[in-house]
């Protein structure tokens, strides 16, 4: 604990280390996107923002450990198998007139794949500075609706299939 | 606050139009912090709506600016109490409060449940009726 006063006191540890999602943006490309894209492709895509997201599920790269046990060693040999980009749902607050969300049910109607961008909230100073950028594309399904009790807000969930590895873009400070 | 502008207008618009469909079109309304020359005063016959705004908004729903308004907004009949018993001011109030039907759209603001008296409070000279009109609104924000 000593230490990471000290750390905070001499400025080793920056400020905003710590983030929370509020504030962040999760965008749609209204062009389906059939092939993996790079990040300089991704970045010159046009892009509409979702309003109204209340939660988006976990997004980047899980990969199967595969195991085999043999008779002669008491250790299971492991190795790498393939890697699921991930399938996250994202809930929405139900805006028939958002023009992100409009794209979002175009899309759960279509087999198509879609690139999505989620804008981190960490942009350092500059008006040119870009914060934490996570690139991806995929699968639409859905909306499913969850209604509820009297007091529950209208909400719709989409569930993502995403198709490549995750492209992380870290901050950049353009004084 | 443009937010809150519009959805305290929502409510006094619907309180206003709540009135005039009544059984009593022509009680008077004191609107939010409406003084002075604005306002009228107390009727002689001592029976006028007071209103009371009571936001409690719900925070950090969402990614964005989008924000849950919610919150009550608060009739309260002023009637005389000369002890002509409680059914007039009770019938005066619900043909008011029979506007606001749960799930009424005023402007962008919605009536969330049915318009609740939370019995009446005798006050020396007068008895006040307040009935609470819940409501909520989903806005964009920036």
């Amino acid at each position: 604990m000593n230490k990471l006063l000290f750390a905070m006191t001499t400025g080793l540890v920056a400020s905003g280390f710590f983030n929370t999602n509020a504030k962040k943006k999760l965008y749609i490309c209204s062009t389906p996107q059939p092939t993996n894209l790079t990040a300089s492709t991704y970045a010159a895509l046009t892009w509409v923002l979702i309003g109204g997201v209340g939660s988006h599920g976990e997004v980047g790269d899980s990969t199967n450990i595969l195991t085999y046990d043999t008779w002669d060693d008491e250790v299971v040999r492991k190795a790498k198998g393939l890697t699921d980009a991930g399938s996250p749902e994202i809930e929405v607050a139900r805006d028939p007139a958002d023009a992100g969300q409009v794209v979002m049910r175009t899309a759960a109607g279509t087999n198509l794949d879609y690139a999505f961008k989620i804008e981190g909230n960490d942009k350092p100073a500059g008006v040119s500075s870009t914060p934490t950028i996570r690139y991806n594309r995929g699968l639409v399904t859905g909306p499913r609706v969850p209604l509820g009790r009297n007091e529950d807000f209208d909400i719709e969930i989409f569930s993502l299939g995403l198709q490549q590895k995750q492209i992380t873009v870290n901050p950049v400070a353009v004084p | 606050m443009q937010d809150e502008t519009l959805i305290v207008a929502a409510l006094q618009q619907g309180v206003t139009a709540a009135v005039e469909q009544s059984d009593t079109p022509a009680l008077p309304v004191k609107y939010l912090l409406v003084t002075g020359s604005a306002w009228a005063g107390v009727p002689q016959d001592g029976k006028w709506i007071e209103l009371v705004w009571i936001p409690n908004n719900r925070q950090g729903d969402y990614w964005g600016d989008e924000q849950n308004y919610r919150g009550l907004f608060r009739l309260i009949l002023h009637w005389p109490n000369t002890g002509g018993g409680v059914y007039d001011p009770l019938e005066t109030m619900a043909s008011i409060t029979r506007y606001f039907d749960k799930g009424l759209l005023l402007s962008g603001v919605q009536i969330t449940a049915k318009p609740n008296l939370s019995n009446f409070i005798e006050d020396g000279d007068e008895v006040l009726f307040p009935v609470s009109i819940s409501y909520q609104s989903y806005r964009k924000g920036a």
